[in-house]
C-alpha cells in the first residue's frame, strides 16, 4: 500500500517537472530531448548509420516464442558489429598466421599480433594456470582479441561497441563460466570437483554450505559481465554527455572546453578498451587456474585432514 | 646507482602484470558481494511467485545471499592474504 502510494507520487512529481520544463520554453524541452537523443547513440537500435549512405534500416524478424519466453532475433546495430568483429578477427588471425609461417622472424603486422599472443601466453596463462593451461590458450586468445576488437569498434566513427550491450557480455561470461567449470572438472575429476563444493565441512552443514559454494561459482562470471558492460557503456555516456554540453549551452564559444575533455576521455577509452579485454582474459584464466590448482591443494588437504 | 639487469626487466610491464594478478581476485570481490544478494533476490522473488508466499521467501533469500556473499568475500580476502604472505 505504502509503496504504491510513494510510486505514484514520485511519478506525479516527475511528470509535473517534465511538464514545467516543457512549458518554461524551448531551452528546457531541447535539453530534455537531448538526453534521450544522446542515449539513443549508446543503446542498441534497428538502424545502422553509415558514412555517405545515411541510415540503413536493418531487417526486423518476428519474435520467436519458446514456452513463456519471447526472443527477438532481429538483427540490430550491435549484432552487426559483433559479426563484423568476428569476421575481422578471422581475417586478422589468418593473415598474421600466413605471414608468420612464411618468414623465419616475424615482421610487420605478423609481429604485432605475435607480441599480443606472447604477452597473453607468458604473462597471463603461464603464471596463472601453469603448463596445463596451454591447452586453454586458444580460448583465452580468442576472448582477448574478440573483446578488444569489439571495444575498439566503438571508438571508430560511425562505430558502436557491442560490449556495451549487457546481453553480449552475459554471453561472454556464460562461455567463461562453462570453461571455468570444465577446466576444474577436467583437472580434478568429477568426484573431487563435487567434493570441493561442500567446502570441506561436516556433512550436517552441507545443506547450508552447498548453496553458498554454488552461488559463489555464479557470482564470479556475473562480476566479469558487469565490469566489462559498465566500463564500456560508462565511457561512451561520458563522451556523449560532454559533447552534449555544447548543445545544452547553445553556444560555440563553450565548444573548445568539452572538445578538450572529450579528447582526453577518448584517449582514456582507448586505454580502457585494451585494459578491459586484458582484465577479462586475466580473470578468466585466474579463475580457471584456481579450479585447476585446487586439485593439488585439495589433495594435500585431504591427506592431512583424514 | 646502477640497477642489476634482472631488476630492470622486472620493473616494467611484467611487474604491473604481477600486481594485477595478485590483486585480481579482489577486483571482483565487491561486485561479487553485491551480485550474490541481487541474484538471490531474483531467485527468491521467482520462488515467491511460484508458491504465492510473497514476501517471505524473498526476504529469506536476500539474507541468505548476504551471508553467502560475506562468506565468499572473506574467503577471497583470506586467499589473497595467504598468497601475499607466501610470496615473501
Amino acid at each position: 500500500m505504502f509503496s504504491t502510494n510513494s510510486d505514484t507520487s514520485i511519478q506525479q512529481t516527475v511528470t509535473d517537472s517534465l511538464h514545467a520544463a516543457a512549458q518554461s520554453g524551448e531551452h528546457g524541452t531541447e535539453s530534455g530531448n537531448l538526453f534521450t537523443q544522446l542515449l539513443h547513440h549508446v543503446y542498441d537500435s534497428n538502424e545502422l548509420d553509415l558514412p555517405f549512405i545515411g541510415q540503413v534500416h536493418l531487417p526486423h524478424f518476428a519474435p520467436i516464442q519458446i514456452g513463456d519466453l519471447t526472443i527477438d532475433v532481429s538483427i540490430t546495430k550491435h549484432v552487426v558489429f559483433l559479426w563484423a568483429a568476428a569476421i575481422l578477427l578471422i581475417i586478422l588471425a589468418v593473415t598474421a598466421a600466413r605471414k608468420n609461417s612464411k618468414r623465419e622472424v616475424p615482421h610487420g603486422f605478423g609481429n604485432l599480433i605475435e607480441v599480443f599472443i606472447l604477452f597473453i601466453r607468458d604473462e597471463v596463462v603461464l603464471p596463472n594456470m601453469g603448463k596445463g593451461g596451454i591447452k586453454y590458450l586458444p580460448y583465452l586468445l580468442t576472448t582477448f582479441f574478440f573483446i578488444l576488437i569489439m571495444n575498439l569498434a566503438g571508438l571508430v566513427p560511425y562505430g558502436s561497441t557491442s560490449t556495451s550491450n549487457v546481453s553480449v557480455t552475459a554471453a561472454l561470461a556464460f562461455i567463461a563460466f562453462i570453461m571455468i567449470q570444465l577446466s576444474a572438472i577436467r583437472a580434478q575429476g568429477i568426484g573431487h570437483y563435487l567434493k570441493h563444493l561442500t567446502g570441506g565441512v561436516h556433512w550436517i552443514l552441507w545443506p547450508i554450505m552447498i548453496p553458498i559454494e554454488v552461488l559463489g561459482l555464479f557470482t564470479k562470471p556475473f562480476a566479469l559481465m558487469i565490469r566489462l558492460f559498465a566500463n564500456m557503456i560508462g565511457g561512451h555516456i561520458v563522451i556523449i554527455s560532454l559533447i552534449g554540453l555544447i548543445f545544452v549551452f547553445q553556444s560555440w564559444i563553450i565548444a573548445p572546453i568539452p572538445i578538450l575533455f572529450v579528447l582526453g576521455i577518448n584517449l582514456l577509452e582507448l586505454f580502457v578498451a585494451f585494459l578491459q579485454a586484458y582484465i577479462f582474459t586475466m580473470l578468466t584464466s585466474l579463475f580457471m587456474g584456481l579450479g585447476m590448482q585446487a586439485a593439488h591443494e585439495g589433495g594435500t588437504h585431504n591427506e592431512s585432514g583424514h | 646507482m646502477e640497477k642489476p639487469e634482472k631488476e630492470l626487466k622486472d620493473s616494467g610491464f611484467s611487474q604491473y602484470g604481477k600486481a594485477l594478478r595478485s590483486a585480481g581476485p579482489l577486483f571482483g570481490s565487491g561486485i561479487q558481494l553485491a551480485a550474490s544478494v541481487v541474484l538471490m533476490f531474483f531467485a527468491g522473488r521467482w520462488l515467491d511467485s511460484e508458491f504465492n508466499t510473497y514476501p517471505w521467501l524473498m526476504l529469506l533469500a536476500i539474507f541468505f545471499g548476504l551471508g553467502a556473499g560475506l562468506y565468499n568475500f572473506v574467503k577471497i580476502v583470506n586467499k589473497v592474504e595467504k598468497n601475499r604472505t607466501k610470496d615473501r
